[in-house]
């Protein structure tokens, strides 16, 4: 067995062994209070099998949410990095253009998806609304890395390739681009996070009647415990497996960059 | 290094005394107690709004803290933790909430009736809603279960889109649903504005129902039933007060809401504040059967319904009030 898959068992194993510790201090935890409000794992695997096999108070079916959820999901987040990447390459690319425009950009990125839900109300209908927010939310971490890594691609390539008459569009294309894709990829990520904060605030507005966001505001309406942290698990666990693939893409597509390790 | 720690040990007892000083110092004669109510529910509960704007808890020696709520359900998420000592909703939620086991019981009427469902013109008849989307106010009110019921009673199938009741009338106008169900005024608001139309009053689906009720906590009930009697008291007055000073009230409601008095006016004909502020029990176990037969409350909780019923309504604090008068 090599050493890299005898680290790889390693890991595995801890984090088995985390998850098994955490649900035997929860299961003494819910057994020590003995609330409904603190369910034990026994009462959220059947809320889990209930919303499978039944459905929810309205029969909407478990995977019929999360299918909401992840259309709109996907629809945010591509429309943020349809925009967030080629206008934080363009600003990037002129910063003066930047610095000119700060005073409308900086301010938006610190008001919160949840604020503009009033406005989303009035001006969006239905899907448009969600993937509003969503947007919101996933932009800023993408279009923030890119410029910021546009500035920080290192000059002497850049230098370079001018003193040898490289024409504009070929420092783009072969020097900035190449260079600060690993850091675009960790906005993506980023903002991929944000995108999944964001479906329950933008679930809330309501006027539909799925989404895993509606689910747990569903059952917090009848203060049923089990389903709702059948709903965070669905979101943390959906989460996690695209952040997952996500850095295993990432990894083979940059793998030139995990040649060089410090540890 | 020691010298650093015990610096920083200092600094933090400081900062904990000045956040500890900055405080308020409660008055050792007041009673401090935590009041939730609905936004723009000022119909249904004329008298919590009463004893709010009026000051009147606060005339009877109490420091009040008033929250408000979006729709019951929250409220009742809120007094499931333990922050709400008293509050004014409909008899659903506090049915579903006693249903998960919060000890929450119910002192006395706000109100009965009071909701309708209004819907785009091209609706004319109960049979029309079949397949079509009503916006209710969340899946644990009163409204919510009374759409499953004219679904139940038509035989047909209705959507139900759960939204705030004030985006509601926005929602029917941009088509995004072909009508709703709310507490007054919204209703009314929404035919003033031309939205759409009402097709029923709930008077017409469950005639006299139990619509918002005043809680508190069965601990509280048990061991302060001095500060409840108080709070009774206080409420039963500003029930006088409002069946004897309509136009005022009336006024108050026109600013809370921001509405026009023609559409509160019109809305309060949809609510009925009856006096004594008994509850209707046959409507409250109705509402409870009818719950445990969506699915709301889980059948399993409930052996048997009557005696549900008694542990959840607590009359007995008002009937004292009303007998010392």
């Amino acid at each position: 067995m090599t050493e890299k898959r005898k680290e790889l068992f390693k890991t595995v194993g801890y984090n088995i062994l985390s998850l098994i510790g955490v649900g035997i201090l929860w299961t003494l935890f819910s057994h020590w209070q003995h609330s409904p409000f603190f369910p034990t794992l026994t009462a959220i695997w059947k809320a889990f099998v209930g919303l499978v096999e039944h459905g929810d108070v309205e029969q909407i079916g478990l995977g019929a949410h999360i299918w909401a959820s992840l259309v709109r999901i996907f629809a945010g987040f591509a429309a943020a990095c349809l925009l967030g990447i080629p206008l934080g390459l363009a600003l990037g690319l002129k910063p003066k253009l930047y610095n000119r425009t700060r005073a409308i950009l900086e301010p938006v990125r610190f008001i919160p998806p949840i604020a503009w839900i009033p406005m989303a109300i009035v001006l969006l209908v239905g899907f448009s609304r969600y993937v509003f927010l969503i947007w919101l939310g996933a932009f800023f971490p993408i279009f923030i890395t890119t410029l910021m890594s546009v500035t920080r691609v290192n000059p002497i390539h850049v230098n370079v390739a001018k003193v040898f008459g490289a024409p504009r569009s070929y420092i783009i294309w072969k020097i900035v681009i190449p260079s600060v894709l690993p850091d675009i990829a960790t906005g993506m990520r980023v903002g991929l996070g944000i995108a999944w904060m964001c479906i329950v605030a933008a679930e809330m507005i309501g006027g539909e009647m799925m989404g895993v966001g509606r689910l747990i505001l569903k059952y917090a309406e009848l203060i049923r415990m089990p389903e709702i942290i059948v709903g965070m698990l669905v979101i943390g666990i959906i989460g996690f497996f695209m952040n997952e693939v996500f850095i295993i893409v990432e990894r083979w597509i940059f793998r030139w960059r995990s040649e060089v390790s410090i540890d | 290094m020691k010298r650093t720690a015990k610096w920083s040990v200092l600094a933090l007892a400081v900062t904990f005394a000045l956040i500890l000083g900055l405080q308020s110092p409660a008055n050792a004669q007041e009673k401090e107690i935590r009041f939730g109510y609905l936004v723009a529910d000022q119909l249904h509960s004329p008298a919590v709004m009463i004893m709010k704007e009026k000051k009147m808890l606060e005339a009877a020696g109490f420091k009040v803290a008033w929250r408000e709520f979006l729709a019951g359900s929250y409220l009742m998420q809120d007094f499931a933790s333990g922050q709400i000592d008293f509050g004014s909703l409909g008899a659903v939620p506090v049915l579903i909430t006693r249903g998960q086991g919060v000890d929450v019981v119910i002192l006395a009427s706000a109100n009965t009736e009071g909701s309708s469902i209004v819907v785009k013109d091209s609706i004319k008849t109960a049979k029309d809603l079949n397949g079509k989307s009503l916006g209710t106010p969340g899946i644990g009110s009163i409204q919510d279960a009374l759409v499953d019921m004219v679904a139940r009673k038509e035989n047909i199938k209705i959507l139900h889109k759960h939204m705030k009741v004030s985006d509601m009338p926005l929602f029917l106008k941009k088509g995004e649903i072909d009508g709703f169900i709310a507490w007054a005024p919204h209703p009314a608001r929404a035919v003033d504005l031309g939205y759409g139309h009402e097709l029923f009053t709930s008077h017409d689906l469950l005639p006299d129902h139990q619509c918002c009720v005043v809680v508190t906590k069965g601990a509280m009930l048990k061991n302060d039933p001095e500060t409840v009697k108080k709070v009774m008291n206080v409420y039963l007055r500003a029930c006088e007060w409002y069946q004897a000073n309509r136009d005022e009230a009336i006024a108050m409601m026109v600013q809370k809401t921001g509405m026009k008095e023609e559409v509160i006016r019109e809305a309060l004909k949809t609510v009925k504040n009856p006096f004594p502020p008994y509850c209707n029990v046959p409507s409250l176990k109705f509402q409870a059967e009818g719950l445990v037969e969506g699915g709301k409350i889980q059948k399993d909780v409930i052996t048997n319904m009557d005696d549900f019923i008694k542990q959840t309504y607590h009359p007995e604090i008002l009937e004292t009030a009303l007998e010392k008068k």
